[in-house]
């Protein structure tokens, strides 16, 4: 189950083109991007993750880079954990109501 | 107006059986097929309810009714509906807020088992539907309630609103609301899921 799973991300990610991360990128440094998070939290975005990833990517694409693949898919899969609460304060339905 | 989850009487008289004026109620209506079909936050809370496995008919799942003076719109979770206040939706800005806030709460009614009487749930459900719908956007708050503040102030806003709407609702102090809601501020507010963050 789980190592299906992660073919199945792998093949998500790795037909994500390194232009796809420049265009992240440029998204988080516009000044619109940084306004509403200096409105949201307080404090401006660094924009890191995303340069990261693009260094990771091209890494990988002109030199093959084993180690900069695993950085750039464990960056990938902490963003997607980070969206959802750690520890949420109610208990989640494993099916969706059957009264709906 | 952020009364938007009620449980009282005097909020939702449709549910009483007031009578509702045909032209507000094709008006409300005229409005609300709109908000399905053309506005990106609606339509993002629809499909995130698809895939979520509870997927809104507009029919069964969404009605306007006339309401009590301060409500504008409320999700019952006895009925599993929608209720939108023909009365008191002004616009159609007014609607696609509204729309998306109770979807918000509809959308944590399915995923997870939310306890109505829990007040931590209740506060939890406010502050993220206070933060993901809309109502809290820098334009809103600055331009139309005048409330300026650049520093982090949607936290402020999200905060303030799911206070107010928590005391629309059930009948507790504001102390008592306010411990509520900060005890699960921070959790809550991180949680932007079906939105991958909160949105622009």
């Amino acid at each position: 189950m789980d190592t299906e799973n992660t073919t199945d991300d792998t093949e998500k990610y790795t037909k994500l083109r390194c232009l796809d991360y420049m265009a992240e990128y440029r998204h988080c440094i516009s000044a619109f991007h940084q306004f509403h998070q200096y409105y949201i939290h307080g404090k401006f975005a660094t924009c890191k993750e995303p340069k990261e990833r693009i260094k990771n990517c091209i890494k990988w694409k002109t030199f093959r880079s084993e180690e900069a693949k695993k950085r750039l898919l464990d960056s990938l899969t902490q963003e997607q954990k980070d969206m959802n609460t750690p520890d949420p304060i109610w208990t989640f339905r494993s099916s969706p109501p059957s009264d709906w | 107006n952020y009364c938007s989850m009620a449980n009282r009487d005097d909020a939702f008289l449709g549910r009483t059986g007031a009578k509702p004026d045909p032209r507000l109620h094709k008006l409300c209506q005229r409005r609300l097929e709109y908000a399905f079909k053309r506005n990106p936050y609606v339509r993002y809370m629809l499909d995130a309810m698809k895939k979520a496995g509870c997927e809104v008919n507009l029919e069964k799942h969404v009605v306007c009714e006339p309401c009590g003076p301060t409500v504008s719109g409320g999700f019952d979770q006895e009925h599993r509906q929608v209720v939108l206040c023909e009365n008191n939706i002004y616009s159609q800005g007014c609607m696609n807020d509204t729309l998306t806030h109770e979807l918000i709460h509809a959308y944590d009614y399915c995923r997870a088992n939310m306890e109505w009487n829990n007040l931590e749930h209740l506060a939890c459900t406010e502050i993220r539907a206070a933060s993901l719908s809309g109502e809290c956007f820098f334009w809103k708050e600055t331009f139309a309630r005048l409330k300026f503040g650049w520093k982090a102030h949607h936290q402020v806003c999200a905060r303030e609103r799911a206070i107010k709407s928590i005391l629309c609702v059930k009948d507790i102090t504001e102390a008592e609301a306010t411990r509520a809601v900060d005890s699960v501020f921070v959790k809550c507010f991180q949680d932007t899921v079906p939105f991958e963050r909160v949105p622009p």
